[in-house]
């Protein structure tokens, strides 16, 4: 909000230059920037007292102490207007209603002076009635209204709700249903929404020569629900949704009149009706100083506090260790001891205050909470080799539902665009978005994860994602990278499993709605499914753009956490020495590791302390169909050195088991 | 060859010359095979040529050669030339690209979350964690802003539904944690939030860490001496921070907290010429907050402060658009090792 620094000047002739005067306002808590000619202001929604000149020079008063210069009123009493009538209701929606009747009054152009204020806040003159409800808006910051009286139907204000069927054409044009909105209403019909905008079938015209100008208090949520229906966003709405000052309205009543008067002597005030339902009180109450002191770990003088509260309006009396206080109408949410420990503070200045560290005593501190998990985590995939991504926590429905199931995804109701409408099931698919779009970068050898929250209904599991593409370029000088992205997956999910320590984990065949039918493998833990790991299928691959293999993982990382970690025994040291053997052997392509593996470990060869698979062979050395698996056999025995001879016994028996389990034979 | 003029010590002086002429390791070498080379050596042609000796010479002559042989064998290797200074005059080429391990990369707003968290950590704070999706419940009227307060419209919230809706603050997380533990207690909620805006500073999903702190006597100051320390951590040992008052539905009094621009001296584009950058929101616990969880607040005192992770990291890490974080190109996610 712009404020212009001559008009601010009005109400504090004394006021320092502009660039004093943004310091001071920043530091009483309006973020405030010098423009050519005054200041523009950021408000904070409890500031509707600043949103305007008065206020602005108000403000400036108390920091500075300098006198405040109130504007000049019309002092005759206001007779009662007879033949009207004006009722209510809707006490809490209007709580207070002051209508004042003009004669013989001219829509005639306005002054130059008013013209030049107007302008120099970017408001554009119109006539003398309408510019001088707005400059009061921009004086005191209290919306008022102006009605042709002679358009007011049957003499009468009811406030009253819009009922069914009626409607109301606002001044900006737009018509929109009345109904259940609160109205300012004629005998007939509405001719305002209270609060946010006048109809233009009781608009102030070139013609009007008798004048309703009301002046009243609308209930910030009734304003905001008008405004929100109506999609209204008009300087009234935006005022009373905040807060008006009751204290001050029949001063700006009068004020109106003044300023009417001087530029139309010959206008006549017939009389006013002044509504109140709900009178307003100022609430009246202790400030400790015990109390100031132990918020703000600091001692302010007692004749600094009294002067601040004074100058603020709150009337103190000092009695009961502390002062007496009453709230003044302007500070609309000044209603508790605390509110006004703030006020002192802000304008005695936070650069007061100390910094000193507090002396506390322990408290509750969980090791092992979910951040410090993921934490060790993040650090041992990082540690891996993958890089981590962060991705939104929503997705377009049409790609969330390749991914997510039968059941229902949770749904934003007011999303910001259809592609952010529906809330991740699984972290893959955004994940694999940010790698088809890095695959379009030119970016290669892409290994990422991701952690976070997904939703499931009501509940937020954390899940874990990796995505791995395959290398077709050598990534440095020394290496080819030309592993299968699956084995470099089941690499890592593997290792990641050691490295945390959890217990082991089930690679079964599982299929999974986004994987190759081939490759998709679920991954079991303590005998329940906790993700998959795979390769994207075609389908999916074709989705986002994608023309080379992708292997992807994704686990429920809140049930891993749930298992109990694995027992990690100490192995004592072998003292004796051990015999390492490599064989290969032939078998049919259709032969998997896991049949020899499974095989050699079934077999209970004595003392064989590790074997490892070191080589996988295809090549027409072998004849077609064949392939060779090497593996390095380690035998060491905890009590002896053992003999060549009882190895080989060991070797040779397995060697004729599995030849006559598979047909494998040795490579020679 | 010839043994009838041969001897010993002439042989060794000659040698001595000739390895005391070698000034470096290749001259080194040609001498080593001029006496010791399988083929033209000159002892091994002393070895062979035994063979034509009258035997009753080859004792005396066999036993003066392997003299030399073991005296020029032990001066070889004793030379200071015997081995090759160079390392790029042998076979490996050191200037080659090491073989590096293959390390991954953390998020820039997790190594930012881990410096902001690593701080609060010291000083005894623990870590609370809470669903993303809230109630209107934990995320307004827990903390004192009710339905008919401005401030809800402002938030511009996601919701599912008429009381579910997308977190837009963290602090859902403090009242969860204060229903469930007693003061005194410090702790901190770092997570992800949304609101409905999206431009070069703005995400609709983002990163926030809010801190709470509650005890018997805690102050403003404790407030501001806490948020110092961490200005300082972040941004050096001689960073000032500046309190400004502003508004935040649970806290009273409160404000906002500027540090001294880190990046320049006299003003500078970040700091908008203005030599002070906002950091963070923060104030005492309105005593409705307390209120609202069974705290006395005559009893207990307390302060929060809330930042957003992108923001510092933004700052710390020099990046200009929010959106960079969310499109995760490699080449964005390799700039951050050492950061």
């Amino acid at each position: 909000m712009f404020f212009s620094y001559d008009w601010i000047k009005k109400y504090l002739p004394g006021a320092p230059e502009l660039a004093e005067v943004a310091r001071l306002l920043n530091e009483t808590g309006l973020e405030t920037e010098v423009l050519k000619g005054g200041v523009e202001v950021e408000h904070t929604v409890n500031r509707p007292d600043a949103m305007c000149h008065f206020g602005i020079a108000r403000e400036l008063s108390v920091k500075t102490g300098l006198p405040l210069h109130e504007p000049e009123i019309y002092e005759e009493p206001f007779k009662h207007l007879d033949g009207w009538r004006i009722d209510s209701t809707d006490a809490v929606g209007c709580p207070q209603y002051m209508g004042l009747l003009i004669e013989h009054v001219a829509a005639t152009p306005s002054p130059s002076w008013l013209v030049r204020h107007l302008e120099a806040i970017e408001q554009t003159s119109h006539n003398l009635l309408v510019d001088l409800s707005n400059f009061l808006l921009w004086e005191f910051g209290h919306p008022c209204h102006a009605f042709d009286a002679d358009r007011v139907g049957g003499q009468q204000i009811i406030v009253r709700k819009g009922e069914s069927g009626e409607r109301l054409t606002t001044l900006d044009g737009r018509d929109h249903d009345a109904e259940g909105l609160l109205c300012i209403a004629d005998d007939t019909r509405p001719i305002a929404f209270a609060g946010v905008m006048g109809g233009e079938n009781s608009e102030v015209h070139s013609g009007t020569t008798r004048l309703l100008l009301e002046l009243a208090r609308f209930d910030p949520s009734s304003v905001r629900a008008t405004g929100r229906r109506c999609n209204i966003h008009s300087d009234a709405r935006h005022r009373f949704e905040r807060g008006v000052d009751p204290e001050r309205m029949e001063q700006i009543v009068r004020r109106f009149v003044q300023l009417l008067l001087a530029e139309q002597p010959q206008a006549r005030v017939v009389g006013w009706m002044n509504m109140d339902l709900k009178p307003f009180k100022r609430t009246e109450l202790l400030l400790r100083s015990k109390r100031l002191a132990r918020i703000l770990g600091i001692e302010l003088s007692h004749k600094e506090v009294t002067d601040l509260l004074v100058s603020m309006g709150f009337a103190p009396q000092e009695r009961d260790g502390g002062w007496w206080v009453s709230c003044p109408g302007y500070k609309v949410d000044v209603v508790r001891e605390i509110d006004v420990i703030e006020e002192v503070i802000r304008f005695a200045g936070l650069d007061r205050l100390d910094t000193s560290l507090p002396a506390m005593a322990g408290s509750d501190y969980d090791a092992q909470s979910i951040a410090a998990f993921e934490d060790h985590l993040l650090k041992i995939i990082k540690e891996m080799g993958l890089q981590e991504a962060r991705t939104y926590s929503f997705l377009n429905p049409a790609t969330e539902k390749l991914f997510g199931g039968d059941a229902d995804p949770v749904f934003l109701r007011n999303p910001m665009s259809e592609s952010q409408a529906v809330m991740r099931r699984n972290i893959l698919p955004n994940l694999i978005e940010v790698l088809s779009r890095n695959v379009r970068h030119g970016n290669k050898n892409l290994r990422l994860f991701e952690m976070g929250h997904v939703y499931h209904g009501q509940i937020e599991p954390h899940f874990l994602a990796i995505t791995i593409t395959a290398g077709n370029e050598t990534e440095g000088w020394w290496e080819p990278s030309n592993h299968h992205p699956f084995l470099v997956l089941k690499g890592y999910v593997m290792q990641l499993f050691d490295e945390m320590g959890w217990p082991e984990i089930e690679v079964v065949s599982r299929p999974c709605s986004y994987l190759e039918e081939e490759i998709s493998l679920g991954l079991n833990m303590g005998g329940a499914s906790i993700g998959f790991m795979g390769m994207l299928s075609n389908r999916i691959l074709g989705h986002f753009d994608l023309d080379q293999p992708v292997a992807v993982c994704e686990m429920d990382l809140s049930m891993v956490r749930a298992q109990p970690k694995k027992k990690r025994p100490f192995k004592a040291l072998a003292l004796f020495p051990g015999i390492q053997i490599d064989l290969a052997f032939v078998v049919d392509l259709a032969t998997s590791y896991a049949d020899l593996a499974g095989a050699i470990a079934t077999a209970n060869l004595p003392n064989l302390e590790d074997v490892q698979l070191f080589d996988q062979y295809v090549g027409k050395a072998l004849g077609s169909g064949k392939k060779s698996l090497g593996f390095r056999f380690r035998f060491r025995s905890s009590e002896r050195t053992l003999t060549n001879d009882e190895v080989m016994q060991s070797i040779d028996r397995l060697v004729s088991q599995l030849a006559d389990q598979f047909g494998a034979s040795l490579r020679s | 060859m010839d043994f009838t003029n041969w001897n010993l010590e002439q042989a060794l002086d000659s040698f001595q010359q000739k390895l005391a002429a070698c000034d470096d390791h290749e001259s080194w070498q040609a001498l080593r095979l001029s006496y010791l080379g399988k083929k033209q050596g000159l002892i091994t042609g002393m070895l062979l040529a035994m063979r034509d000796l009258p035997k009753e010479r080859k004792p005396l002559v066999g036993k003066q050669v392997n003299q030399l042989k073991q005296a020029v064998e032990q001066a070889l290797k004793d030379s200071p030339h015997a081995e090759a200074r160079s390392l790029r005059k042998s076979s490996l080429d050191v200037t080659l690209p090491g073989i590096r391990p293959k390390c991954g990369t953390l998020h820039p707003l997790t190594i930012t979350r881990h410096r902001l968290i690593d701080f609060f950590r010291s000083y005894g704070y623990d870590v609370g964690e809470g669903p993303e999706i809230e109630t209107t419940y934990y995320n307004f009227e827990a903390l004192n802003t009710p339905e008919s307060h401005p401030a809800r419209e402002e938030a511009d919230t996601f919701y599912i539904d008429d009381d579910r809706l997308l977190r837009t603050q963290t602090s859902g997380v403090q009242i969860r944690y204060m229903e469930s533990h007693q003061p005194p207690l410090r702790m901190i909620a770092p997570g992800k939030v949304f609101r409905r805006d999206d431009d070069i500073t703005h995400s609709p999903m983002f990163h926030q860490l809010e801190g709470l702190v509650v005890g018997p006597d805690i102050t403003f100051g404790h407030l501001k001496g806490m948020l110092q320390a961490f200005a300082r951590h972040l941004f050096g040992p001689n960073t000032v921070i500046r309190l400004r008052p502003s508004f935040f539905p649970f806290t009273e009094p409160s404000a906002e907290m500027d540090v001294s621009c880190p990046f320049c001296e006299s003003g500078c584009r970040v700091c908008k010429q203005t030599r002070w950058i906002e950091i963070l929101g923060c104030g005492m616990v309105d005593p409705n907050v307390f209120e609202h969880v069974g705290y006395d607040p005559e009893a207990v005192s307390g302060f929060a402060f809330g930042m957003g992770i992108e923001r510092i990291a933004m700052l710390s890490l020099g990046i200009p658009d929010i959106r960079l974080f969310y499109q995760n190109d490699r080449r964005f996610l390799d700039q951050f090792r050492g950061a």
